[in-house]
């Protein structure tokens, strides 16, 4: 998180002070989430017995599994300080467009993963063409995208379904299967979370990506390539959506161009309440995944108690203005501690 | 905040131009790509007919649409199709407002919701062209007509039978809705608990009060029927009018595993169900033609076009082989010919 300075050969004291101050700010943030998520728990088994039960928690994991892998593809764009609205329009596009395909040429229902990893890199790369070459702010490039993608989804369906029994019988297993007491879903988003962590933590790749998103003058200054950052950020994010959109095809079963269309709120709601700074350069996909347990939790508990959905939308906007205010102070105070740090280094 | 870095002007530059290109790309994506026309243009002067769906890229309305496009064909009027792909409200606005200017003879509209489009029917009306609602109504002082592809009450009663089909002893029941603006699926839920308090047929059922809404999306629908399981461990059907949420909610019981031991059942499309219903997993799902409804709702619209009929109680309208129906009160023309699918018949039906 903040990478750029450990880089660096000599270390004053204050530096290690500063560091440390933004460092623990930030592992408060993480334990948040958790304490936040913990806190959820324990009201919603106080108000309804049918909550802290294991088939209950099994049923919230399964449903945040796929948005806990948008969350992650989510968050390695987010930790470059931009955002990829187009990641429900991909969704959507992979799991229709590739089980159209793969429905019509049923040699290559077992490829259906290479398939999604192409077309998610493609799409990925695209938008990362937009932020990083032609400079377009992310939000209106990825805005313009989502309607892209989407638009082309609508055309190629037109408004035809691709129906469950098209799907290839495997990935229609695995939407069902339960392997060691949880579903299967769960053990694939959990393998998606931890290789994607162990990425960005033992890569040069990802390394470059906290740097650049903690200081992009800095990262920039210190030679290093913003634009092949930034768009292999969204091509990563791209794969991981496209991904996404294979295990929410198979879920749901009988699919149409709609797919996913509003998800990406779901997802940055996510990102966001789990601590990944929307300012860039910090936080852990790790926080993403449990961001995405928590709203999943929130749905759950709410229909357990009956409660309307106006609450539920209510409820969700509070965890998120919430979680940025809390983030904004972190933000605050990192970047006073590294200011002062840097103050000192040219001081010296 | 998200590019600090970058040169401001270049900046603003390639934001102004994204923006442009946003717009052309929102105003392109509510008319063009799906209009369509079909039928006579031999005849200047001859009649033109819009329809618009709730929105576009749901096969039920597409269904609906080759029912409007027949109907084009078989009496000779020009048709048009058109919609956005977003399912909001401005949406169809913006649809109605557009379409407007092109000076149609009738609309043909399923209201999205029935109360924030009618003032832009309301100022199509002004403008002299007639309009007809169907598979859902809109204000009724807002529209000429409405052809009501079921009663409330014989919808509701259809979705009961359906789920008894399902459940022969009865038990518990929930309803998901696509929205509580969506005014038909909101009377459904009404009758349906009033026919479970009071109807001898159905008191072997019992309904959990909330009504869950899931607008219309698939992902949504399954979050809910999920949780529903959930929290109500004595839960034996769940009911839905929404053609997207009621597969929905019967795949993710399947993927939970409690196939047999929960279903869900309503309204939906045959070719989305059918694998249920052959696999054992579903026994019966409900819904009518929507191609005939579609049919039906697009004569109407050019009957009261050319002036042979009003929309006054005790008109008749003569769809061909379609049949006939009469006008009733508040211009609403009941088409009421429900369709279930169970295993004997499901393969009869290609949409």
């Amino acid at each position: 998180m903040t990478s750029t300075s450990t880089d660096q050969p000599r270390k004053t004291l204050p530096a290690r002070l500063g560091l440390s101050g933004g460092a623990a700010a930030l592992k408060v943030r993480f334990i948040g989430v958790i304490v936040f998520l913990a806190l959820l728990g324990i009201a919603f088994s106080a108000l309804t017995p049918r909550f802290a039960t294991l088939d209950n928690g099994r049923s919230i994991l399964f449903t945040a599994a796929i948005l806990a892998v948008a969350a992650v593809g989510q968050a390695i764009v987010v930790l470059t300080g931009n955002l990829d609205l187009s990641v429900g329009a991909i969704m959507g596009m992979a799991a229709y467009v590739i089980y159209d395909i793969a429905g019509q040429n049923p040699v290559l229902q077992p490829y259906v993963v290479v398939l999604a990893i192409l077309l998610g890199a493609i799409l990925g790369a695209f938008n990362g063409f937009l932020v990083a070459v032609l400079q377009i702010p992310s939000i209106v490039a990825t805005l313009g995208t989502l309607s892209i993608y989407r638009g082309f989804v609508s055309f190629y369906a037109n408004a035809t379904e691709v129906t469950s029994g098209q799907l290839p019988p495997w990935m229609r297993m695995l939407a069902t299967a339960s392997w060691f007491g949880l579903p299967a879903y769960v053990w694939v988003a959990l393998a998606i979370v931890i290789t994607t962590a162990v990425a960005l933590r033992v890569l040069p790749w990802g390394r470059k990506i906290y740097a650049y998103g903690s200081n992009p003058k800095a990262a920039r200054f210190f030679g290093l390539n913003s634009t092949r950052i930034i768009i292999g950020a969204y091509v990563a994010a791209g794969i991981i959506a496209a991904i996404a959109g294979l295990l929410l095809g198979a879920q749901v079963g009988n699919i149409n161009s709609l797919l996913a269309s509003g998800f990406e709120m779901q997802v940055l709601a996510a990102v966001v309440i789990g601590g990944v700074s929307i300012w860039g350069g910090s936080g852990s996909v790790y926080g993403a995944a449990v961001g995405a347990i928590v709203l999943a939790t929130i749905n759950n508990g709410l229909v357990l108690l009956q409660v309307q959905e106006y609450y539920r939308l209510l409820i969700q906007g509070a965890a998120i203005v919430a979680a940025v205010a809390v983030d904004a102070l972190v933000q605050r105070r990192i970047h006073s501690a590294t200011t002062r740090r840097r103050i000192m280094e040219v001081v010296e | 905040m998200f590019t600090l870095t970058r040169q401001s002007s270049r900046r603003i530059g390639a934001a102004a131009l994204a923006v442009v290109a946003g717009i052309v790309l929102a105003a392109c994506s509510s008319t063009a790509p799906t209009s369509n026309s079909a039928g006579s243009t031999a005849d200047a002067n001859s009649l033109k007919i819009f329809m618009a769906p709730k929105f576009t890229g749901l096969a039920y309305f597409e269904v609906a649409r080759v029912g409007g496009e027949q109907a084009a064909e078989d009496v000779g009027f020009e048709f048009q199709y058109i919609g956005s792909d977003k399912p909001e409200a401005t949406e169809q606005i913006a649809t109605i407002t557009n379409a407007i200017p092109q000076k149609p003879s009738a609309l043909v509209v399923s209201a999205i919701d029935g109360d924030a489009v009618a003032p832009s029917l309301k100022q199509a009306r002004d403008a002299g062209i007639k309009v007809v609602t169907y598979d859902a109504d809109a204000a009724v002082d807002s529209r000429d007509l409405f052809i009501n592809q079921l009663s409330y009450q014989l919808a509701a009663e259809t979705m009961l039978d359906a789920a008894l089909l399902n459940s022969p002893d009865g038990g518990q029941v929930a309803f998901i809705s696509a929205s509580p603006t969506a005014p038909n699926h909101t009377a459904h839920v009404k009758i349906m608990k009033e026919l479970i308090d009071s109807d001898e047929r159905y008191s072997s059922l019992s309904y959990i009060d909330t009504v869950q809404f899931a607008g219309d999306d698939a992902t949504k629908s399954q979050e809910i029927a999920l949780n529903l399981i959930q929290a109500n461990p004595d839960l034996k059907v769940i009911i839905s009018s929404s053609a997207v949420s009621a597969p929905a909610a019967q795949q993710a019981i399947i993927n939970a595993g409690k196939t047999g031991q929960v279903f869900a059942t309503g309204f939906a499309l045959p070719s989305s169900v059918s694998d249920f219903i052959e696999s054992g997993a579903s026994k019966a799902f409900a819904l009518w033609d929507p191609a005939e409804l579609g049919y039906v709702a697009t004569v109407a619209a050019y009957q009261l076009a050319t002036g042979e009929i009003t929309a006054e109680e005790g008109q008749v309208i003569d769809a061909g082989k379609a049949g006939k129906y009469t006008v009733g009160k508040d211009g609403e023309v009941l088409y009421d010919k429900p369709l279930m699918f169970t295993a004997d018949n499901i393969a009869d039906y290609d949409f």
